[in-house]
């Protein structure tokens, strides 16, 4: 009975897999091929492949978001993000798993209640902050909202990880004379590494594809990111597909990779909170 | 001058009690074992010690000196943990040297001093090796390591053989006591498991929720123990323990009527004073009992134990008792069989009904 | 030289957290309180200004159109992603070894921005110009993009916003039926049950605190989704996808009324707290609190 049934769903299962493969690529695909075509070719017809593979569309792809400017402003605002993130989750997760400071339990529900806490609710009267403090567009003061928003989802993730580092050896580390300090550097920190590198990549992808704040906060032509660069392109290069689709390539390809090379740590911190295991 | 000292010692952690006015003194150089049933507050009072749990009243001095707020290091101890908590990043040496690295040692003298700690314990092949590829034994050499490389003046051992299979055990408690033996050092030792205090301790402290109950060289306590509690605790199989009434007392010796050793009443040496009508118990142990066709004491044996040297026989005397009795060599006894056995006078104790010793 | 308590020192630790969260999140989160009983255009002070703010809002026919756009779009995405991922995830397990690769591809629009795929769809798929709905249109049936139409124009969003999300659930339901104890299936399948049987005996209930997890945030993130609205309709045509987000966003950019907008922001988040009182209150059980 069971294989007659499985006979007939395994080439149905087949499909619907086939199928969700394609729709998942076909929008990237046609980004691909699109890229490398002129503009009446992608009118033509967006699904014939490319003539040539010349560069020109990257050209004024890159001239047109203005990525020179963006890049370096996307890898210090993400970069700085990561870094502000890891440090000060890092720390938080050490004393929150230990339990040693009066008042745990609060600041624990405290950051798990900000783990959802929608951007619009503080949004509003911190840009009206910003705007009186004139560090609308500052990298560095985007960067500590984005870190901010960052840090509940990245603490719960790290202190998975000092929960899994035996409380014993922060006491062997204390008899060997280190101070807290010394026992997070020396002992916690190096443990719990592949923790630091998930929240590292999860947080560098979050605030490199991140566009509410960063489109609020990063106003001015030199405070552009990559994603506000390649938006600038919307309107005015309309009749240049194909620069429109070497911006878009420019915009996911190192994404796309980064994600493939690292995505065990990628998978296993985005499920980790959504799966008891 | 003695090496450490208690002086009332408790702590509370809320409103429990989990030591009560703990007195002690060690002298320079003894093996101590904390013993005692889980929860009796053992290991806490070695973390006391190691100053890695705060002492609420009392005060704790080595050599002579206050120790009770201080920092582990400068209280001049050294810890080998149960898991033995090696640092599983780091190497065998950098594990032994990582005291030594955090209190600013220059690395030369650092790998000297990890050097001689290694070869004392025979790691020196390992010392490029992260804990993970060691085996067991290696893994609790590395953790003695860690502590003598500090020079403590006390070692502390917190329950060190509990992760070992039994046979590692033997072989790792009798490099402890060589290790003793070679360093001359005080140690502290916290087992649950009483071989291990018999075996290897001068001094065993008997514990039991919190309080000290009893202090003495492991032969003392095995023969001479003051309460029931450290006479149950202490020996294996365990003591017998029958209940019994005070006939008559004369002088030093106690007239008991014990049921379930039949009608012939038992004549016990007493330590302190009883009276005559007083409920008691009556205690013996295994191997002062003796199978005799013509011993006083009937009963039935119920199982027979046979480890070759020596037999156990667990019966069933008069009156719903329960007794153990050991004979040498290989018993001859079956299950169901009736057998007669006889004292050894010499060898029995009495207990109040609070459990003191009488 | 003392050194400091152990306690101390935990507490330095979890100081510059706790002092970004606060300056970042709790104050201004607390301004928005103040602000949504305010006249305030973000710039001169604020004047009290009680209720006025809400029942100009509840009197204000686009707000009731977003509270309808956003409950729609709770719904689709309640069913839509969440029964595309059950059945892709519940595949996935009968193909353990190409499963990986299955992730990958799956995850693969999770991971780009939101700005790089909303234009990816908007000029290169739903364009009636240059995307592959104009070359149909064009070439085999006419069609309109769907964007333009106000009937259409929230599904038409919804199935980018879709596409973008729905490996995500894939690839969190499929780590969660992986804990399904190996026995249990073992033991279902010499029973000889069914794939359906399979699922709905042994998969679900295994995979049920997940599921519930996932219908929380969810419901939240629905009640705030903005990324997608914004960059490809910004609220129209027609104010047909008028989110509450985007609702909020205008009032506070475009007309400074920003004691409005705080007001709508309120609103949003009165409905992710609801949603946020189950989520903390599962979550207490895991975290042992």
């Amino acid at each position: 009975m069971r294989s007659a049934s499985s006979a007939l769903s395994r080439p149905l299962a087949n499909a619907f897999l086939a199928g969700a493969v394609l729709v998942a690529l076909l929008p990237l695909l046609l980004v691909v091929i699109n890229a490398f075509k002129p503009h009446a070719a992608v009118v033509a017809n967006p699904l014939s492949l490319p003539a040539s593979l010349g560069p020109d569309n990257f050209v004024r792809a890159w001239s047109g978001g203005k990525f020179s400017i963006a890049i370096v402003n996307s890898l210090l605002l993400s970069g700085t993000t990561v870094m502000v993130t890891l440090a000060c989750a890092s720390l938080a997760a050490f004393a929150l798993a230990r339990r040693k400071i009066a008042g745990w339990q609060f600041i624990t529900v405290y950051f798990l209640c900000a783990t959802t806490v929608p951007i619009q609710l503080f949004l509003f009267p911190l840009y009206f902050i910003y705007a009186k403090l004139g560090i609308l567009g500052n990298f560095a003061g985007t960067a500590l909202i984005l870190s901010a928003i960052n840090l509940p989802i990245s603490i719960f993730l790290l202190r998975a990880y000092v929960l899994s580092i035996p409380q014993e050896l922060d006491d062997a580390a204390f008899m060997d004379g280190a101070t807290p300090f010394q026992t997070f550097r020396h002992v916690i920190l190096p443990l719990m590494r592949p923790g630091l590198i998930t929240v590292a990549i999860i947080v560098f992808l979050n605030s490199w594809n991140e566009f509410l704040i960063t489109s609020t906060f990063q106003k001015g032509r030199d405070n552009i990111t990559m994603t506000l660069g390649y938006l600038s392109m919307n309107g005015t290069y309309a009749t240049d597909q194909g620069a429109l689709m070497a911006g878009a390539f420019i915009l996911i390809a190192p994404v796309i990779v980064l994600f493939l090379v690292l995505q065990r740590f990628f998978i296993s911190g985005m499920t980790a909170g959504a799966v008891k295991g | 001058m003695a090496a450490l000292t208690f002086r009332s010692v408790g702590k509370t952690f809320g409103d429990t009690e989990v030591i009560r006015s703990v007195d002690l003194d060690v002298d320079d150089g003894e093996f101590v074992v904390f013993v005692g049933p889980s929860g009796c507050g053992k290991s806490t009072l070695l973390r006391m010690l190691a100053g890695l749990e705060n002492t609420t009243s009392g005060t704790i001095a080595i050599d002579g000196r206050d120790v009770t707020g201080m920092l582990p290091i400068e209280r001049g101890v050294a810890m080998v943990f149960q898991s033995y908590a090696l640092y599983p990043h780091m190497t065998v040496e950098d594990n032994i040297g990582f005291g030594l690295r955090i209190a600013g040692v220059p690395k030369a003298e650092r790998q000297r001093q990890v050097r001689a700690a290694a070869e004392i314990l025979q790691l020196t092949p390992y010392l490029q090796r992260k804990p993970k590829a060691l085996s067991g034994g290696q893994r609790q050499r590395v953790a003695i390591g860690r502590a003598i490389v500090k020079s403590p003046k006390i070692f502390l051992f917190d329950e060190p053989l509990s992760n070992l299979d039994a046979e590692l055990r033997v072989q790792m408690r009798l490099e402890i006591a060589a290790l003793h033996q070679r360093l001359g050092a005080t140690m502290i030792y916290v087992t649950h498991d009483q071989v291990e205090a018999m075996t290897l301790a001068d001094k065993i402290v008997v514990l039991r929720g919190g309080r000290v109950e009893q202090v003495g060289r492991p032969i003392e306590l095995y023969e001479d123990p003051d309460n029931l509690f450290v006479a149950g605790f202490i020996g294996s199989p365990k003591m017998n323990f029958l209940s019994a009434t005070v006939l008559s007392v004369t002088g030093k010796v106690a007239e008991v009527d014990v049921p379930g050793l039949g009608e012939t009443p038992v004549f016990i040496a007493l330590r302190g004073v009883a009276a005559p009508g007083q409920p008691v118990t009556l205690g013996f142990r295994p191997e002062r009992a003796a199978i005799d066709p013509e011993g006083s004491i009937a009963a039935t044996a119920r199982t027979v134990e046979q480890l070759g040297s020596v037999s156990y026989v667990y019966a069933d005397g008069v009156a719903g008792a329960s007794v153990t009795i050991e004979e040498r060599g290989h018993s001859d006894l079956r299950p169901g069989e009736a057998f007669r056995f006889s004292l050894d006078a010499t060898g029995l104790f009495l207990f109040d009904a609070d459990g003191k010793r009488l | 030289m003392k050194r400091l308590s152990v306690r101390t020192y935990h507490a330095l630790f979890v100081t510059p957290a706790l002092v970004l969260s606060i300056a970042i999140v709790l104050l201004p989160a607390l301004l928005t309180f103040g602000a949504a009983f305010s006249n305030w255009d973000g710039v001169s002070a604020p004047s009290f200004a009680g209720l006025n703010n809400f029942s100009s809002l509840f009197a204000d026919p686009v707000f009731w159109t977003a509270i309808a756009n956003n409950s729609l779009w709770t719904v689709i995405f309640l069913t839509i992603p969440m029964g595309i991922a059950l059945l892709a995830a519940s595949l996935l397990m009968r193909r353990q070894r190409a499963s990986a690769a299955f992730q990958a591809i799956f995850l693969l629009p999770y991971v780009l921005s939101p700005v790089a795929n909303a234009m990816i769809w908007q000029n290169i798929i739903l364009s009636p110009v240059s995307g592959l709905l104009g070359f149909v249109s064009k070439n085999v049936l006419p069609l309109q993009s769907p964007l333009t139409q106000p009937e259409t124009a929230l599904y038409a969003v919804a199935a980018v916003d879709i596409w973008h999300f729905w490996g995500y659930l894939t690839v969190v339901f499929f780590a969660a039926m992986r804990q399904t104890p190996e026995e249990q299936l073992e033991a279902a399948l010499l029973e000889n049950a069914s794939g359906w049987q399979v699922f709905r005996f042994v998969t679900l209930p295994n995979i049920l605190p997940t599921l519930g997890l996932m219908l929380v945030l969810v419901t939240i993130f629905s009640f705030l989704t903005f990324d997608y609205i914004y960059l490809i309709t910004q609220g129209g045509p027609a104010r047909a996808t008028e989110m509450l987000s985007t609702y909020a966003y205008k009032f506070a950019f475009t007309s400074f009324q920003v004691g409005k907008a705080a007001a709508v922001a309120l609103v949003m988040c009165f409905f992710g707290l609801i949603a946020s009182v189950v989520y903390v209150r599962i979550s207490r059980a895991s975290l042992e609190l």
